[in-house]
């Protein structure tokens, strides 16, 4: 299981921690704030990181938020990313977004509406051709894709940080799945054990 | 002109996405995305509701 506590100085990029590389950020896209990770100003887009390292195609990463900004702002968390390619889930303070980058071209798969807090976990898997969203062990959507078997798990954003009110995640953890830990690998095996 | 997108722009049924070749940077037309248009069209989507404004830069940061 890899981790991330984002503790350096307020600015510092997310790659200069030297265990990430942008799936379709710049490296000044995601920055440190109050030792945890917010999108940048004046160049928002929409943002994914990975974590480098080996990881299982079935895989899981999930974030912490730990400040709600007022904004459209979305922080969240991503898995089985590579160079223009991923599955991320991403909130701001009244909604939630689980969406694909394929070739740098993106498609939603699901959204919501919710009310996001403080220290609410945002969770996501993926075990074969399911995606499962989560918020604080709670699904918010399952998904049936295949347009992404392997890749490394990450982190997302979308929006631009607004002085004073930036949403933040922190707390990051991605790894591979196992029976024992993941949601969609039991519907998985189930579905086949059921023939 | 910068505007934030107020809600998902939709393009044949897709999230509305553009490249920036320079920067090999995709932009997913979300809600909350901000992205730089000419005036005439922000202020088409500003308009039909898409989006909104937003005030000049606080803070640059190099490409």
């Amino acid at each position: 299981m890899a981790s991330e506590s984002f503790t350096a100085a307020n600015g510092t990029q997310l790659v200069a921690l030297g265990t990430w590389a942008n799936a379709n950020a710049l490296d000044s896209d995601f920055v440190v704030e109050s030792n945890a990770l917010r999108t940048p100003f004046n160049r928002a887009v929409s943002l994914l990181a990975y974590y480098v390292g080996t990881f299982a195609d079935d895989q899981y990463a999930q974030g912490t938020i730990t400040q709600v900004g007022s904004s459209l702002q979305r922080m969240g968390v991503a898995v089985r990313c590579s160079a223009g390619n991923g599955y991320f889930l991403c909130a701001h303070v009244g909604g939630w977004t689980l969406a694909k980058l394929v070739g740098f071209s993106f498609t939603s798969l699901a959204s919501g509406s919710f009310t996001l807090a403080t220290s609410d976990v945002l969770y996501l898997e993926a075990a074969a051709d399911q995606i499962v969203a989560k918020r604080n062990g709670s699904t918010l959507a399952t998904v049936t894709d295949t347009s992404h078997v392997s890749g490394n798990p990450g982190v997302s954003g979308i929006g631009e940080a607004a002085s004073g009110t930036y949403t933040l995640l922190d707390a990051w953890q991605g790894g591979d799945l196992s029976i024992a830990t993941g949601a969609a690998v039991r519907a998985y095996y189930s579905r086949l054990l059921a023939g | 002109m910068r505007v934030k997108l107020t809600q998902d722009v939709l393009e044949n049924g897709q999230v509305k996405t553009t490249i920036r070749p320079r920067r090999k940077q995709a932009i997913g037309w979300f809600e909350g995305a901000v992205v730089e248009m000419s005036d005439a069209s922000a202020q088409k989507y500003i308009e039909a509701g898409l989006a909104e404004p937003v005030p000049a830069a606080a803070e640059e940061i190099p490409s």
